[in-house]
């Protein structure tokens, strides 16, 4: 009776699977058929779009707020964005003939999509819970550049989720300029790399004249904008904050140091060259590093008793620096060294520096 | 009396395993079907509006250096760079490794891209075998990104450990040459790195797609195609659902403890430090991965092994049986070997999650699960010459563990095509429908062979190494 229940309850299982699967099978069918249907939809609405949009933006008639084929055109995607699919369709062909046309044509564009309800919608999504909905809407109002919603997306500047705030510093720098830039001092959160290489995208647009006194900003507190500063300084090659630069030598997190120090050595200047010759047992293995990127293109004669004492100590990386320095600077000095040297590895290397022009 | 009582218990006790082995597997890929979809749709929402193109003109885009091993490859060679130079990537470059070929791959690839021999010190941060011929660069500007070393045979890892190096990059990208990288791919695999503050993202891996069939023309993907033949389209199903099930949801959990070999992106500071690829071990890939993951753990540094599911790199699978078990028999050895030389880690809470969750799961479900279903075989046979078998009880059993296989073939299809959908073309459906019915019975048998051939050659034939890997070239498609 036993086995007769087990066998009776496999069996079912076997049933229940096969159902399972024969259920799945027509759900791929439907699932690939309706795919391509969407697909085909998709492309036929975009075209059709593409078309109306070009069409609107060259039937507009002087003296009149619209024309009748605008008005035509208007009520027609107003109608369309109350479709979901229709709406990211025409939010996308929007997003990629904005970048594409110049001049008034922009702000005709930006009026159409204040007209069809597009903004409206775009706003709401301010208000929704989820993060990448809210991400996109901000990216959308950077796009049409919609300057009047600045107040909603302040609140966004210090969102929990990255790429919300990331939108919206991108939304004020690049809507805002230098004012916006100013929204970066609020930021209590961290900055990733990813956020810095979008924002400075966005800076290339500026003038290097344009930026205020640096000095403020390095006095900053929140490490991470500290870090996106400096990049801008290297990148705008704005130099005339040197004495905030410098005290940041002193500044307890090893990355900003090793980032001064990279200043540094990018406008060669030499001031803080004793300084960090003094401290050099404490400097981390990355501050070693560049700061020996600052000596090799400031070194004079005087620093060959610095050197001296790495080119058989030390990693790898310094000795090969010292003595490539050493040559360069003091070749008497480096001869006697390529004379005494027992170290293996310093050997290697004056070989090489001896034998070749280095790559 | 107490023989029979004794032998029953113990097959009482034998049955009983087998099935709750069963259970947990089944269950197993039930969880992490269910994390798998959870990380694909928080990846998918994440990244559907990043403008990945400003990092093309950034002036602090990392470095990234592509290291691709070469063996006896001059038949796609010169393409295959190509391809790997067109790759859109403002700070890069292109190391390849003449891993000592005795074709003419060297000689080809300085006539296509007009080398020279150029001075070169070497650090030899991690010991490898010598130079050979030595270290080649461009004449022609167009080429710049691009270095060739020719060097005396050492195998994969050994070739990639002299990339490792001569590269100055903060990131690698290992590859096999013979790959074909999209051009977007170095930006999708080096975000995650970028993208992350509260750990440091130690690797990051990718899906691999199958590219038998696609059309390819001067190192570009230009039509993807379902492959022609049963061996090939069953690959193609086995790689959906090992990289969209069960890798997705291990980088969900941060437990991941194999990128592929043919692309994984690395920190290089941290390769460097735990002594780069494992030249004694034919599962370096997946070794060097737990070796980071465990420098990681030991010195109490918060990480993470990053997982992209955007079909980003594209290679040719095994078109035969032969070819097709050497592969699978190298990946067994491969992973008996790395949970040897790391055992320590092994239910150990000092590693977390490393040690408590995915290489428990590794051991039982990657390790031990071919041996149990083999013994579970000969079980059977035993069972079939000497007892009295209820035949519908049996069929039911297998028909549960068949069509169950076949649900999880389903789950990856759904993913697939819920997601990048990359076998757009008409008539595809069905044969994947009939790949998924028929891949249980015309790949999983030698995938079990070669799985037990792995265990005994590595017990028993220790001379063994990688086998031979033939592959037809993708351009000739």
């Amino acid at each position: 009776m036993d086995t007769f229940w087990l066998e009776y309850i496999i069996w079912m299982i076997v049933v229940i699977l096969a159902l399972i699967i024969t259920f799945f099978i027509l759900m791929l069918k439907i699932l690939r058929y309706h795919n391509k249907l969407k697909d085909s939809k998709i492309l036929t609405y975009k075209n059709e779009t593409e078309h109306l949009l070009i069409e609107y933006l060259y039937s507009a008639k002087k003296g009149l707020n619209f024309s009748n084929c605008q008005l035509d055109i208007i009520k027609k995607l107003k109608n369309d964005v109350l479709n979901k699919q229709k709406r990211k369709v025409i939010t996308a062909v929007f997003v990629n003939l904005i970048q594409e046309v110049s001049g008034e044509l922009i702000d005709s564009m930006r009026e159409l999509y204040e007209e069809i309800g597009l903004l409206y919608c775009t706003e709401k999504n301010l208000e929704s819970n989820q993060s990448n909905l809210i991400a996109l809407a901000i990216r959308d109002l950077r796009r049409f550049k919609i300057k009047k919603v600045e107040k909603k997306i302040d609140k966004f500047i210090n969102h929990p989720r990255k790429e919300v705030r990331r939108e919206a510093h991108l939304y004020f720098i690049q809507l805002f300029k230098l004012k916006g830039l100013e929204n970066l001092k609020k930021l209590k959160l961290p900055l990733t790399e990813w956020d810095q290489i979008q924002l400075l995208n966005e800076l290339k647009n500026f003038n290097s004249l344009e930026l205020p006194d640096i000095s403020n900003w390095l006095k900053l507190e929140n490490d991470y904008v500290l870090i996106f500063i400096l990049n801008v300084i290297k990148i705008f090659n704005r130099i005339d904050a040197k004495e905030e630069l410098l005290d940041l030598l002193n500044h307890q997190n090893s990355d900003i140091r090793v980032k001064v120090i990279d200043l540094l050595d990018h406008f060669e200047i030499t001031e803080a060259n004793p300084k960090l010759k003094e401290r050099y047992n404490n400097l981390t293995h990355k501050e070693k590093s560049v700061f020996f990127n600052l000596i090799e293109k400031t070194a004079t004669i005087e620093d060959t008793s610095f050197l001296k004492k790495f080119v058989y100590q030390e990693t790898f990386e310094i000795k090969f620096k010292a003595l490539k320095i050493l040559k360069g600077i003091n070749q008497k000095e480096y001869n006697l060294i390529s004379k005494e040297s027992r170290n293996i590895e310093s050997n290697e290397i004056i070989h090489f520096l001896n034998s070749s022009y280095g790559f | 009396m107490d023989f029979e009582n004794t032998f029953r218990i113990v097959l009482i006790g034998l049955e009983y395993f087998f099935l709750i082995f069963s259970i947990l597997i089944i269950s197993s890929y039930v969880i992490l079907a269910y994390f798998s979809s959870r990380e694909t749709k928080t990846y998918l929402k994440k990244n559907n509006f990043v403008e990945y193109k400003d990092l093309l003109s950034s002036k602090i885009s990392p470095s990234i250096s592509i290291i691709a091993p070469a063996f006896n490859e001059s038949l796609n060679i010169v393409e295959n760079v190509r391809s790997l130079l067109s790759i859109h990537y403002v700070n890069y470059n292109v190391i390849i490794v003449n891993d000592g070929s005795k074709d003419d791959s060297l000689e080809k690839l300085i006539a296509a891209y007009s080398l020279i021999k150029v001075d070169y010190f070497i650090h030899n941060k991690i010991k490898t075998q010598p130079l050979r011929k030595g270290v080649f660069k461009s004449k022609n500007p167009a080429f710049d990104k691009l270095i060739v070393i020719d060097k005396e045979n050492g195998g994969k890892a050994d070739a990639l450990n002299f990339g490792i190096n001569i590269s100055q990059s903060k990131y690698l990208a290992c590859i096999d040459v013979d790959c074909l990288l999209l051009e977007d791919s170095l930006q999708r695999m080096v975000k995650p790195f970028l993208d992350t503050n509260d750990k440091k993202v130690i690797a990051s891996g990718g899906v691999i797609r199958i590219a038998n069939s696609c059309k390819i023309e001067n190192g570009k993907l230009i039509e993807i195609n379902f492959p022609k033949k049963w061996i090939e389209r069953a690959q193609v199903l086995e790689y959906l659902r090992s990289f969209l099930l069960g890798r997705m949801a291990w980088a969900r959990l941060n437990g991941l403890l194999v990128i592929s070999g043919a692309f994984g992106m690395f920190d290089r500071e941290i390769a460097i430090k735990v002594g780069g690829y494992d030249t004694n071990t034919v599962g370096e890939d997946m070794e060097i991965i737990v070796r980071m993951r465990r420098y990681m753990e030991e010195t109490k540094q918060k990480y993470k092994v990053a997982y992209i599911p955007d079909p980003l790199c594209w290679t040719e699978a095994p078109d035969n049986y032969k070819i097709f078990i050497s592969q699978r028999n190298r990946w067994t050895r491969g992973t008996i070997e790395t949970l040897k030389i790391h055992k320590k880690i092994g239910l150990n809470p000092k590693y977390g999650i490393l040690g408590m969750l995915s290489f428990p799961y590794w051991f039982i479900f990657e390790r031990l699960a071919p041996i149990v279903e083999v013994a579970g075989i000969v079980y059977f046979v035993l069972l079939v010459v000497f007892r009295e078998i209820n035949w519908s009880f049996v069929l039911g059993i297998f028909l549960i563990a068949y069509l169950f296989s076949l649900i999880f073939s389903f789950v990856a299809i759904f993913s697939e095509e819920l997601t990048y959908r990359q076998y757009k073309k008409k008539g595809i459906g069905l044969i994947l429908v009939l790949t998924i019915i028929l891949e249980p019975l015309i790949l999983h048998p030698f995938v079990l062979y070669a799985a037990i051939k792995g265990n005994i050659d590595y017990y028993f034939n220790k001379n063994k190494k990688w086998g031979v890997m033939t592959r037809k070239g993708l351009s000739k498609k």
